[in-house]
């Protein structure tokens, strides 16, 4: 039986999610995933004591402590920054502050349509890194340093990263609620044969750019047990961070490596190992950076992920399904809500709810977040109750 | 007739760090180098990564370094960018490594490892910015 503080989570929503959302803002967008998962639960607003969700009030104004006026609920705690407002890390913290008796319900969110949708998505150069932005790099340049060094070290070309795309493309294709929904089916050639982007990745190695919103709701197992959905429990997590991100050029031991405390810590704490693990819903902005999770996570060999994708693995009834709702390269990349989404499909797949990308008897999922060009990465690690 | 200026966007230098951008106008390349272990780190902080020390100065490079990685990099980052442009790291001889684009090498002439010496990129708005090219 958990423990009655035991953080769970128990509510989920996803709008639609498409290239551009006109007639949508992001605080409009916001607000219905918001309200959705909290029906989700069976929860309602005013049951809301804890926000961790994006919902900026006017150009430049943006303060977590609005949900409060939205939801007409007094809150007792809020977190401010945009990456602790979704994804593992903002379930982390959630999780960690339900268990502590900061608030007993939580929710994670953030959406990005419209005008107000200045937070972070933009393609180009100018972070306001001042030695990093007058270089012109693209964040999938920053990761394109490491996986150059990937294919340096090992003496490997960019197949295994075009067959992670091609993978998680096709997933992609056939979850109608991708913005990649559609015919199209993808081969490893494709993936090679495409438009480059940044050396050595192409654009279909390279995730989406487009709009929509997500939120997830959060309570003790104590409440959990008593609303409407299977419960799904954050059993650990783990967080790494080793300097400002993008700031410098990441080092190849330490951008492979990134993720092994994070990992030991989050397993560590649930009790499980990676090899417990069911179904997988991994950090994909760009394919080289899945084929490097496999390799940090000890499920294969340095040098040796290229091979490891291949051959149906990473689909519904390989060993390592991962990324069944088509991820960021496929589903959905909002600039920060692509990370909740992440989350969302964990709980999906241990509530037992996907249909036909159902990985059957899941009952531990893994979530990450970021990755070795960004020199941070987050994780949670979740189980069916 | 005057053409857009990318590097308008792209680079902002900050009063903080003028005596590096001040060294790139004369031609020289500097970084922090610590007072107290003798260090060198970049991009400048507050305190030297290695021991922790809170005084540093801007001590100048040989312009040599190596190719540590790249990526050609195919689509603008912003709107007038020539591209294709190869964006870099590099490890100075002195032992820090830094973000910068290669030029004057062709792509199948990029080899990581291969030699490479500092050229500054004279800037429209005025100022350089530090690449570098084949040694």
């Amino acid at each position: 039986m958990p423990h009655p503080r035991q953080a769970c989570i128990v509510g989920l929503y996803v709008t639609q999610q498409a290239k551009s959302l006109t007639d949508r803002t992001s605080s409009d967008l916001t607000a219905e995933a918001v309200l959705g998962a909290l029906d989700d639960a069976g929860l309602s607003p005013h049951d809301v004591d804890g926000g961790a969700v994006h919902c900026p009030w006017a150009p430049g104004i943006d303060n977590g402590a609005a949900l409060a006026g939205f939801l007409g609920a007094k809150l007792a705690l809020t977190m401010n920054d945009g990456l602790d407002q979704a994804g593992a890390r903002g379930v982390a913290k959630m999780a960690a502050a339900i268990e502590m008796g900061l608030c007993d319900v939580g929710v994670v969110g953030s959406a990005r349509a419209g005008a107000w949708s200045q937070d972070g998505a933009k393609v180009g150069a100018v972070m306001g890194l001042e030695f990093t932005d007058p270089y012109g790099p693209s964040t999938m340049a920053h990761f394109a340093l490491v996986a150059r060094r990937y294919m340096h070290q090992y003496g490997v070309g960019p197949e295994g990263f075009a067959t992670v795309a091609a993978t998680i493309r096709n997933h992609g294709a056939v979850n109608p609620e991708a913005v990649m929904f559609g015919p199209k089916r993808y081969t490893v050639e494709d993936v090679l044969s495409a438009r480059m982007i940044a050396s050595p990745f192409t654009l279909l190695d390279c995730c989406l750019v487009n709009e929509g919103g997500c939120a997830l709701v959060m309570t003790t197992w104590e409440r959990a047990r008593e609303l409407r959905q299977t419960p799904v429990l954050v059993l650990g997590a783990g967080m790494e961070m080793l300097r400002l991100n993008y700031s410098a050029p990441p080092r190849f031991e330490e951008a492979m490596a990134l993720g092994k405390d994070a990992a030991a810590r989050a397993f560590g704490r649930a009790g499980v190992t990676v090899a417990d693990v069911d179904m997988f819903s991994l950090y994909d902005a760009v394919s080289f950076e899945v084929l490097r999770q496999f390799e940090m996570l000890g499920l294969c060999a340095p040098g040796e992920g290229g091979e490891f994708v291949k051959g149906g693995r990473l689909s519904r009834d390989g060993d390592c399904p991962t990324n069944l709702d088509g991820g960021l390269l496929s589903h959905s990349w909002t600039g920060s809500g692509q990370l909740t989404l992440k989350v969302i499909e964990g709980v999906r797949q241990l509530r037992r709810t996907c249909g036909d990308r159902q990985v059957g008897d899941a009952e531990v999922a893994l979530v990450t977040n970021a990755g070795s060009g960004a020199h941070h990465t987050e994780m949670v690690v979740l189980g069916r109750a | 007739m005057t053409e857009f200026d990318p590097y308008t966007l792209m680079h902002n230098p900050t009063r903080a760090n003028a005596a590096f951008w001040e060294a790139c106008d004369q031609g020289r390349l500097v970084t922090p180098k610590c007072e107290a272990c003798g260090h060198r780190h970049f991009p400048p902080q507050p305190t030297c990564p290695h021991c922790q020390h809170r005084v540093w100065t801007w001590a100048p490079c040989s312009g040599r370094a190596t190719l540590y990685s790249y990526s050609v990099i195919h689509r603008p980052p912003v709107p007038g960018l020539r591209t294709p442009f190869v964006f870099a790291s590099v490890d100075l001889e002195e032992g820090v490594s830094l973000f910068t684009n290669i030029i004057g090498v062709d792509e199948s002439d990029l080899a990581l490892g291969m030699e490479l010496k500092v050229v500054f990129h004279r800037l429209d708005k005025g100022g350089a910015l530090p690449f570098f090219t084949a040694d």
